[in-house]
């Protein structure tokens, strides 16, 4: 799902030094690949289209995107960082549960309420779409003035330790955090199976939070008066934590904060988090002009690169790029030619049409059932289109069947569109049994795929082509249904032949099969007035089904 | 208009009505008088009225009439009638109800009915007895009000009735389908001033010719007779001939023109293997795109069989850690097991890798639109099975602006939009990549359609060196628009009034 970021304008005015129109905000929106959902008064809504780029789900990656536009970017460079002298030691009976941690510490943060409900929406986030619902990367804040290091990331059984969960007044065990706070309620899934819960707790005794569901209402609590916080961020692989933490770090540095190391100790390594240090990828410029389709020199190439917040060496065709951590989601050069041919604008770019020559061919068994249709259209007959998800009980009991295999959906949204159809002859039952106030006689046909079974493919199914034809009246019998077919069958110079068989959903006695050069290829007949009954049907109804797909060779 | 004229054109309905319209008359009347049935009458005072020989006038009345039980009291006699008689024989009224041979709610019916009339006593002594009293006696010999009443010319206006009458409707209408009371349209004909001076004329039917038969041109009977005109504007009854579905016959109609622009159909399972759905895509398998939500699971069969481990070995480090496309790769374990599983085609996007894989020829253009199947909630605009038109184009030299190209010349043959744009969007498995927006005369700006340069991550496994331009249409949209369906699953009207009477679109 693309994320719907809300920002307030002025705040973001201030971000990238300039009032931008409606029209003009629109038009730079392109370069984070965002949408104006609504404007209202203060606050914007904007959905951003890349799931891939959860660097950009904040005012501040917004900005820092746009801001490049109209000041010159100072380049991007990393700087070692001071450490903050606080330590997380992590213990090994976290192994099962939720093992890995990386933290900072940002000072003098100036907590504006922009800031903090920035904070709290890009946190959010994060955790939401690119930590898949937390699972993968769970985000805390704290106020480090409440907390004395060194901070102890532990797991606990749920009735050995207390804590006030944020918004709460009471002490509570970690059990009955889950079954009474909203938050436990929301993500106690993901403890499920664990005897003991993960805990973030200080060197007084003080519990900072219970990973990932909810912090501590003491030390979780960030609030205008905050100025130094500690940010941890919980999981399973450092492949997800660190872009989450440092995402974090970066909004929060572009606010004016200072960044500073914590140890994280584990039993069998020491890390120092964040690592902000640049990534490094190799482009030939000319690489760039080719898949964008435009010599627009390298030159341009480099400004726009700059624009995009790289940083460049020049090395002839090649350029090494520098660019920030935060960028996970560059894999390739073909990435950052994106990241030019948007700073160029997409529609700058003159289109030019390929010109290429090529064969022209319809799919054989669509353009045969084109004339289908048309030579039953000529026997005075409907057309429909139905789903090829039906209700299993049209398909089957009301069509006076027993047992049948057919492919199921295992979480369909509603029963009436819970199997494939094996076959169309029901969606024609259930079309007249919606319309039996209607003028009659009503003859109608649908051409479609059905879903078989066929345990000898590669997708052990197959999708023939079908027709089945129905009239619904006073006078439907097997002739008027026969009289049709043949009718088709002249007009496509098939021979064919009927023999008496047996199926429930005809009457017994009136029902044929119909065979083409000893191949079986349809059913014909009077349908039984018991499945008529069942679909609500007060008038005879006569019937034929074609595999069209069977009988696409013999033409 | 000219009389001869006017009376040429009379219809034999017309001819056989009109000599019984000398003074007001209501309908059913009329159609009694003239040997015609209600319907003919009713079309003939309707063409009368039109050509100005008649006034009709249309009042509501409320009508009384015999129901099933009354029209058998009719002939029976009325319950009470019965009972009276046998209670002049016997007093047990067992016997009585035997000898009268009446249902035991009819016998209720009667004691009450009777003791109103003050006609019997009714002792209880034992079982109970009844006592025909003098005034019993005498109703022996006197017709009930109420026999009177169901001896009456029916049906009956009910705002005519006396009072007497009204007595004993009162009485009647209470009890068991022995009335009804219907409120009807009644029409009553007058004859205009012209209608007499045609009628002076003569309006025999012998004279004209209705219809002409093949007994009449064998023998040439015809020759020196008029024929009776027709009033050529006049409705007819509406026929339902054979027709196409309006929403089918668009699809054929874009198929058609993406192959006259140079395509080639692809089409591939309705049940996909996840691997062409999604892996060979080069979307993770941890992409949230393939959890629960968003993709429909089947039941049985879980898994298909894979392909030839050489795809398979080159997908599996594409995804890993780039393999030899120069990528990072997603940087994960790619699982097998998760490849082989069945889905239900979410995009038509899963048939690209199947043919890039084996079938595609360079330069080539290939494209499908086929039904994909997509849980969400379902709305005017959601449907769970729908629509997709996509392809792509493959070629040496191809590059994002060759794609922009594409898109255009598309949109434009496809929505004759005069305006494009183009906005800067994300698919896992292109880069760049675009949506296309196409300005609509009514509607403003329309998102029409995603596309992108397909990344080498996913043509190179499939052993494709070729850049491959991709685009997909939304198609349903598209053909609400031309349809003029505001609500996405009429495309499948199960409307038949909808499909018999919708206009084709050209």
């Amino acid at each position: 799902m693309m994320p719907t970021i809300e920002i307030s304008k002025k705040d973001f005015f201030n971000l990238i030094g300039k009032k931008l129109s409606n029209k003009e905000l629109e038009e730079d929106l392109m370069l984070v690949k965002g949408e104006l959902e609504s404007v209202e008064g203060d606050v914007l809504k904007i959905e951003i289209a890349d799931t891939n780029r959860p660097d950009l789900w904040s005012t501040e990656g917004i900005a820092r995107e746009i801001r490049t536009k109209y000041k010159k970017s100072k380049g991007i460079s990393f700087e070692k960082l001071k450490s903050s002298g606080l330590t997380v030691k992590v213990n090994k009976n976290l192994q099962k549960i939720r093992p890995m941690t990386v933290c900072a510490v940002i000072r003098n943060l100036k907590a504006t309420p922009e800031v903090l409900s920035q904070l709290i929406q890009l946190q959010e986030k994060v955790c939401e779409t690119f930590g898949n619902k937390r699972r993968e990367a769970a985000i805390g804040v704290y106020d480090l003035h409440k907390i004395k290091g060194p901070i102890d990331y532990k797991a606990f059984k749920p009735n050995d330790i207390k804590f006030i969960p944020l918004e709460f007044t009471k002490k509570l065990n970690l059990n009955q955090i889950l079954r009474m706070h909203p938050k436990g309620k929301e993500y106690a899934h993901l403890l499920e199976g664990c005897t003991k819960y993960p805990i973030f707790i200080d060197s007084a005794g003080e519990v900072l939070s219970m990973p990932p569901v909810i912090n501590s209402d003491y030390t979780g609590k960030v609030t205008e008066k905050t100025r130094d916080v500690f940010i941890e961020c919980s999981g399973f692989s450092l492949k997800y934590l660190m872009p989450a933490l440092n995402i974090i770090v970066t909004a929060l540095v572009d606010r004016g904060g200072q960044l500073e190391t914590v140890e994280v100790v584990y039993s069998n390594k020491k890390i120092i988090t964040p690592n902000l240090k640049l990534k490094k990828i190799k482009v030939d410029w000319k690489y760039i002009e080719k898949r964008m389709g435009l010599s627009i020199g390298k030159k341009k190439i480099v400004e726009l690169l700059k624009q995009a917040n790289y940083s460049i060496k020049d090395k002839g065709n090649v350029l090494e790029l520098e660019y920030s951590s935060i960028r996970q989601d560059i894999m390739h050069p073909v990435d950052v030619v994106e990241d030019v041919t948007i700073r160029y604008g997409y529609n700058n770019i003159e289109p030019r049409s390929p010109e290429l020559i090529t064969e022209q061919k319809m799919n054989k068994i669509n353009s045969f059932s084109k004339e289908i249709a048309n030579i039953l259209v000529g026997a005075n007959s409907q057309e429909i289109l139905s789903y090829t998800l039906i209700n299993k009980n049209n398909l089957i009991k009301k069509m006076n069947l027993k047992k049948m295999k057919v492919i199921e959906v295992d979480n369909p949204v509603s029963k009436n569109w819970s199997v494939f159809r094996t076959g169309i002859t029901p969606c024609l039952m259930e079309f007249l049994s919606k319309n039996t106030n209607k003028e009659y006689p009503q003859q109608i046909f649908e051409i479609g795929e059905v879903v078989l079974f066929d345990k000898n493919a590669e997708t052990r199914t197959k999708n023939p082509t079908r027709v089945a034809w129905a009239k619904a009246g006073k006078t439907s019998d097997f002739t008027e249904a026969k009289q049709v077919l043949d009718f088709l069958m002249r007009t496509l110079g098939l021979d064919y032949s009927i023999e008496e068989t047996k199926h429930d959903s005809f009457i017994k006695g009136r029902v044929g099969r119909v065979f083409v050069k000893n191949k079986a290829v349809a059913y014909i007949g009077e349908i039984n007035p018991e499945v008529l009954s069942n679909f609500g049907i007060d008038m005879p109804v006569c019937t034929f089904e074609l595999n069209l797909t069977n009988i696409l060779n013999e033409v | 208009m000219d009389i001869n004229n006017l009376l040429a054109k009379l219809h034999s309905f017309e001819r056989k009505a009109l000599p019984n319209i000398t003074k007001e008359i209501i309908l059913s009347e009329l159609a009694k008088k003239s040997s015609l049935k209600e319907i003919e009458a009713t079309r003939a005072i309707q063409w009368l009225y039109n050509k100005k020989l008649v006034e009709i006038k249309s009042e509501t009345k409320e009508l009384i009439s015999l129901d099933v039980n009354g029209k058998k009291y009719v002939n029976e006699g009325l319950p009470e009638r019965r009972f009276l008689q046998a209670a002049s024989r016997e007093s047990n009224i067992n016997e009585i109800q035997k000898l009268a041979n009446l249902e035991t709610d009819e016998v209720n019916i009667c004691i009450g009915s009777l003791k109103k009339k003050a006609a019997i006593d009714v002792e209880k002594d034992g079982g109970l007895k009844i006592k025909l009293t003098d005034q019993g006696g005498k109703l022996l010999e006197k017709e009930f009000l109420e026999e009177q009443f169901l001896k009456k010319d029916f049906p009956i206006t009910a705002s005519e009735l006396s009072s007497e009458e009204k007595f004993s409707f009162d009485n009647l209408i209470k009890r068991k389908k022995i009335l009804k009371k219907e409120t009807k349209k009644i029409k009553k004909v007058t004859i205009t001033k012209l209608g007499k001076e045609v009628l002076k004329k003569g309006v025999s039917e012998n004279d004209y010719i209705d219809r002409l038969t093949h007994e009449m041109l064998k023998k040439g009977s015809w020759k020196g007779k008029q024929f009776r005109s027709y009033d050529v504007s006049i409705n007819v009854p509406k026929i339902f001939a054979g027709k196409r579905q309006p929403y089918s016959e668009f699809i054929e109609k874009v198929r058609e023109k993406v192959v006259s622009m140079g395509f080639v159909e692809m089409n591939g399972p309705i049940i996909e293997l996840e691997l062409y759905n999604f892996d060979a895509l080069y979307q993770p398998q941890n992409h949230p795109a393939r959890t629960w939500s968003a993709t429909y699971k089947i039941k049985e069969p879980k898994t298909g069989s894979l392909p030839e481990k050489k795809i398979l070995q080159a997908i599996k480090s594409a995804h890993e850690n780039g393999g030899s496309t120069g990528s990072t790769g997603w940087k994960y374990e790619w699982s097998e097991k998760i490849a082989s599983q069945l889905v239900p085609r979410a995009h038509d996007t899963a048939i690209s890798p199947r043919f890039l894989a084996k079938r595609v020829k360079i330069p080539g253009k290939y494209f499908s639109l086929v039904r994909c199947y997509r849980p969400d909630v379902i709305d005017s605009t959601h449907a769970v099975e729908f629509n997709q038109l996509g392809g792509f184009v493959v070629g040496k030299d191809l590059s994002f602006r060759d794609l922009l190209g594409l898109l255009k010349d598309f949109t434009i043959e496809m929505t004759g939009a005069k305006e494009v744009k183009f906005f800067p969007d994300y698919f896992p498995f292109t880069e760049p990549s675009v949506q296309i927006s196409a300005k609509h005369p009514e509607f403003g700006w329309m998102e029409l359609a995603g596309a992108g340069v397909f990344r080498p991550e996913m043509t190179e496994p499939l052993g494709i060196k070729e850049p491959v331009i991709a685009w997909g249409f939304g198609i349903d949209r598209l053909a609400m628009l031309k349809l003029g369906i505001e609500d996405i699953r009429d495309l499948f009207s199960q409307k038949l009034d909808f499909l018999r009477f919708c206009k084709k679109v050209l």
